[in-house]
C-alpha cells in the first residue's frame, strides 16, 4: 500500500469512528437518558415540560431527532450548561481546555523524560537491584489509584510542610490568586501567555503550581512507558543485528543508543499516543483534588448537578481528542515502520 | 474406533453395563437439569421483572443460588449428552462424564441445605463408570492421556511457587478474600455503624463509648470505624470488579470468537464497533453511561463497566481465533463433520484461554481502580455504603485533620490492584512457552 492510500484509509476510518462516537453519545443521552432534563430544573412546572419537549424536537421520531442532534453539533450548538449559569457548552469547553492541556502536557513531559531512561536502564541492567526497584516503582504506578496518590502528595508536600513552616509546594490552583489578579490571558495557556508578556515571576509561579498535579497525573503514564520501554528493549536486545553490532566490537553505549533504541522506541511511541487519553481521564480525578480550573473539575461539578449537556459535551470532546491522538500515532507508525502499511 | 470394533466383536465387553451406566447418567442429568430450571428459571423471570421495577442484583448474582441454578442447568444438559454417548460406547464421553459428575457433586453440595442430599445422585453414574467391564474399556486410554497433563500442571505450580512476586500477589488476594468473607465475624463494628461521639479519632485510640472495641485504624468524620468499613468494603469492591470482568470476558470472547471465525462482514462490523468503544477512555465512557442510566447504584456502575470492558476481550479473542482457525486440527475437526458451534466452543476457544486469563487478571485490577475512581467522583454506590473509593471521597474533606481515613482505604485499593497485576504478570511469564523452559 502506498503511503498516501494508507493515510487516506486511516483518516476515513477515524471519521467513521467519530460518527460512531456521536451515535453512542446520542444513544446515551437521548435513548437511555431523557434529553429534556437539559432544559429544565426543579422549578420548571410539570405542565411546561411537554412544550419544552416539543420546542426542542424531542417528541419527533428518533431518526429526525438523530438528524437534529447531528446538525446541532455541526453548527456548534452543543447545548447550554445549566450548572454553569447557562453558558453554551462549546464556549466553556474552549475556556477550560487550555488549563487541562497544559497540565496533560506537563504530565506527559514528566512521564517521557523519566520513563524512557528508566526503561532503558532497567532493561540493560536486567535482574540487578536497579531493575527490581524500577519494576516495583512502575508496578505501583499501574496499581495506584490516581486520586489517592494525589492526596498523599498534597498531604506531604503541601500540608505537612506548610504546617511545619518549611518551604512547600502550592496546594492547588494554577497560580497564586492573591498576587496576580490582574493577569490577562491571551491563549489560555498560562506558561505561554506569561512568556509572551515577558512576565517571568508569573511564569515561575505557574511552573511551581504545575509540579505536583503534573507529577500526580503523569505517574501512571510514567509507569506504563517504563514497562513498555523495558519489555521492548529486552525484546530488541535479543535480535540478531544487536549480536552482530556487538560482535563488530562496537561499544555497548553505541549498541544500545544507536542500534537498539530506535527499534525499541516504536512500541513506546504508540503507548505514548494512547496514554494521552489516559491523561485526560486522570485529569478528571487530579483536577478535582488540586482545584485545577480545567475540564475535568468542571465535568465532575457538572455530574453533581446532573448537567447532561455538559457531560455530553465533555465526553464528545474527550473522545474526539482521543481519536485524533490515535490517528496521529497510527500515521507516525506507518511512516516509521513501512511494514504496518501492509497489515 | 478400533476399540469399538473390537468391542462389538469381542464378547468380553458386556453392552448391558454400558447401557446401565449411560441411562443412570442420563437420569441424573435430567434431575440436575430440572433442578436447574426450577432455581434459575424462577430467578430469571424474577430478574426480568426486576429489570422493569427494582434493580436486578447483578453483582450479587455470582456466589448466589442463581449461579448454582445456572450451573446445575448446564451440568444436567452436558451430563445427559455424555451419558447418551456412553450408551453408544463413544470413548470421549467417559472422561467427560467423570469430570462432569464430580462437578455436579460440587454444584449440589454448594447449594442450600435441603438439596445437599442430591449430591449423592451423581455418585451413581460415577460408580457405574468403574464397573469392571466399563473400566477396562476406557481407563487405560484415559491414564495415558492424563499423565502428561498432571505432570505439566505440577510443573506450572512449581514455577508459581518459585516466583516470589506471584506468591505475594496470591497471598494478598487470599487475605482480602478472607477479609471479605469473614468481615461479619472479625469486624468490630458494622459497615454503616456510626458512633458520632467518636468522629475523627486517630488510629489505635479507644472508643469514647464505654465497652466498645478500639478503633485500630481510626475513625472517619462521622465516627465510622475505618478498619471495619475496609473489611466490609472488600466484599463490595472484589465482587464488583470480579463480576464485571467475568461478564465482560464472557460477552467479549463470544462476540470476538464469532467475528474472528466467520470473518467477512461480521468481522468488519464488530471491529468497527470495538473501535468506537476504544475511542473513549474507560472512566469517561463508564461515567457517561452511569450518567445516562440516572440512578447511582452498584448495579449501574457494574453495567457501565461491563459495557466499557467487553471490546478489549472481543479484540483479543478475535486475534487468537484468526490465528487458530487456519490450523490443521480445525481442518480435521471440520472434515469429520463437526458443527461450527462445536469447533468454536470445544476446539478453538480453549486455545485462546491463556492470553485471556492474563488479560482478565490484570484487568480486574484496573476495573477496581476505575470503579473506585467512579465512586470518588460521585458515581458509586449509594452514599454511606462501605466502599473504598467512596470512603476516600467522603474523607477527603477532612483530610487535614483525619488523613488516616483517606490513607487506609487507598492502601487497600493499591494492594488489591497490585496483587492482581502481580498475579497477571506472573501467569504470563509462566504460560509463555518461550520463557517456560530455560
Amino acid at each position: 500500500m502506498k503511503l498516501r492510500d494508507f493515510i487516506l484509509r486511516r483518516v476515513l476510518l477515524a471519521i467513521t469512528v467519530v460518527f460512531g462516537v456521536l451515535t453512542i453519545t446520542w444513544i446515551l443521552a437521548f435513548i437511555v437518558g431523557d434529553p429534556v432534563t437539559m432544559y429544565i430544573n426543579e422549578n420548571t412546572p410539570a405542565e411546561a415540560i411537554p412544550a419544552i419537549r416539543a420546542a426542542h424536537g424531542f417528541d419527533e421520531p428518533w431518526p429526525v431527532q438523530y438528524f437534529l442532534y447531528l446538525s446541532n453539533l455541526f453548527q456548534g450548538n452543543w447545548g447550554v450548561s445549566g450548572s454553569s449559569s447557562n453558558m453554551p457548552v462549546l464556549e466553556i469547553l474552549a475556556l477550560k481546555f487550555p488549563a487541562t492541556i497544559e497540565l496533560a502536557i506537563v504530565a506527559m513531559i514528566f512521564a517521557i523524560i523519566l520513563g524512557i531512561p528508566l526503561g532503558i536502564i532497567s532493561a540493560t541492567r536486567k535482574d540487578q537491584k536497579i531493575d527490581h526497584f524500577t519494576r516495583i516503582f512502575s508496578l505501583a504506578g499501574v496499581s495506584m489509584p490516581i486520586f489517592w496518590f494525589a492526596f498523599m502528595l498534597k498531604y506531604v508536600l503541601y500540608y505537612y510542610l506548610a504546617v511545619n513552616n518549611l518551604p512547600h509546594l502550592p496546594g492547588g490552583e494554577r497560580y497564586d490568586t492573591s498576587t496576580y489578579l490582574d493577569f490577562e490571558f491571551i491563549t489560555g495557556f498560562l506558561l505561554l501567555d506569561s512568556l509572551i508578556q515577558g512576565n517571568i515571576p508569573i511564569f515561575l509561579d505557574g511552573l511551581v503550581h504545575l509540579i505536583m498535579p503534573g507529577f500526580a497525573l503523569g505517574y501512571l503514564t510514567l509507569a506504563i512507558i517504563t514497562r513498555m520501554m523495558r519489555s521492548s528493549m529486552l525484546e530488541v536486545l535479543k535480535e540478531d543485528y544487536i549480536t552482530l553490532a556487538r560482535s563488530k566490537g562496537l561499544r555497548e553505549k553505541v549498541v544500545i543508543y544507536r542500534h537498539a533504541l530506535r527499534n525499541a522506541m516504536i512500541p513506546t511511541v504508540t503507548v505514548i499516543g494512547l496514554a494521552f487519553g489516559g491523561l485526560i481521564t486522570g485529569a478528571v480525578l487530579t483536577e478535582t483534588i488540586f482545584n485545577w480550573p480545567g475540564l475535568g473539575r468542571w465535568a465532575v461539578r457538572s455530574i453533581l448537578f446532573a448537567d447532561l449537556a455538559a457531560i455530553n459535551g465533555f465526553t464528545l470532546l474527550v473522545a474526539i481528542i482521543f481519536v485524533t491522538a490515535n490517528l496521529i500515532v497510527d500515521l507516525i507508525y506507518g511512516v516509521l515502520d513501512p511494514r504496518i502499511r501492509f497489515g | 474406533m478400533e476399540n469399538q470394533i473390537a468391542m462389538t466383536a469381542n464378547e468380553e465387553y458386556d453392552p448391558m453395563q454400558f447401557t446401565i451406566a449411560g441411562i443412570t447418567g442420563m437420569l441424573v442429568g435430567l434431575v440436575s437439569f430440572i433442578f436447574g430450571i426450577a432455581i434459575f428459571g424462577g430467578l430469571f423471570v424474577a430478574g426480568i421483572l426486576g429489570l422493569f421495577s427494582i434493580a436486578f442484583p447483578l453483582p450479587e448474582f455470582f456466589g448466589s443460588i442463581g449461579l448454582q441454578g445456572l450451573l446445575a442447568l448446564v451440568t444436567g444438559f452436558v451430563l445427559y449428552r455424555t451419558s447418551k454417548a456412553i450408551k453408544k460406547h463413544e470413548l470421549w464421553a467417559f472422561s467427560t462424564s467423570l469430570y462432569i459428575n464430580i462437578f455436579a457433586i460440587v454444584v449440589f453440595v454448594s447449594t442450600s441445605y435441603p438439596v445437599v442430599l442430591l449430591a449423592l445422585l451423581p455418585l451413581i453414574p460415577l460408580l457405574m463408570l468403574f464397573l469392571p467391564n466399563v473400566k477396562t474399556y476406557w481407563y487405560p486410554t484415559f491414564r495415558e492421556d492424563i499423565t502428561p497433563r498432571i505432570k505439566e500442571l505440577k510443573f506450572s505450580l512449581r514455577l508459581v511457587a518459585k516466583s516470589p512476586l506471584v506468591v505475594a500477589g496470591i497471598i494478598i488476594l487470599l487475605v482480602f478474600v478472607l477479609f471479605a468473607i469473614l468481615a461479619p465475624y472479625i469486624a468490630p463494628y458494622g459497615p454503616e455503624e456510626r458512633l458520632w461521639s467518636d468522629g475523627n479519632l486517630p488510629p489505635l485510640s479507644p472508643s469514647n463509648q464505654p465497652g466498645r472495641p478500639d478503633h485500630i485504624w481510626g475513625t472517619d468524620n462521622s465516627g465510622g470505624d475505618v478498619y471495619s468499613r475496609i473489611l466490609y468494603g472488600a466484599q463490595i469492591d472484589l465482587q464488583v470488579s470480579i463480576t464485571v470482568v467475568i461478564v465482560a470476558v464472557t460477552i467479549g470472547s463470544l462476540i470476538g470468537a464469532v467475528a474472528g471465525y466467520y470473518g467477512g462482514k461480521i468481522d468488519e462490523l464488530v471491529m468497527r464497533i470495538t473501535d468506537i468503544f476504544f475511542a473513549f477512555p474507560g472512566l469517561i465512557l463508564a461515567m457517561a453511561i452511569v450518567m445516562a442510566l440516572g440512578e447511582r447504584s452498584l448495579q449501574n456502575v457494574s453495567v457501565a463497566l461491563m459495557i466499557t470492558w467487553w471490546p478489549t476481550y472481543a479484540r483479543l479473542v478475535r486475534g487468537q481465533v484468526l490465528a487458530e482457525r487456519e490450523k490443521l486440527y480445525v481442518e480435521a475437526a471440520r472434515s469429520i463433520g463437526a458443527s461450527d458451534t462445536r469447533i468454536l466452543l470445544v476446539h478453538i476457544l480453549p486455545n485462546t484461554i491463556q492470553p485471556l486469563t492474563v488479560q482478565a487478571t490484570m484487568d480486574t485490577g484496573s476495573v477496581l481502580l476505575v470503579a473506585a475512581g467512579l465512586s470518588f467522583i460521585g458515581f458509586g454506590p449509594p452514599a454511606g455504603i462501605a466502599e473504598w473509593g467512596w470512603m476516600i471521597a467522603t474523607a477527603q474533606l477532612y483530610f487535614t485533620i483525619a488523613p488516616w481515613a483517606v490513607f487506609f482505604p487507598g492502601f487497600a485499593i493499591l494492594f488489591v490492584a497490585l496483587a492482581f497485576n502481580l498475579v497477571g504478570d506472573g501467569i504470563r511469564d509462566i504460560l509463555d512457552p518461550k520463557l517456560r523452559r530455560r
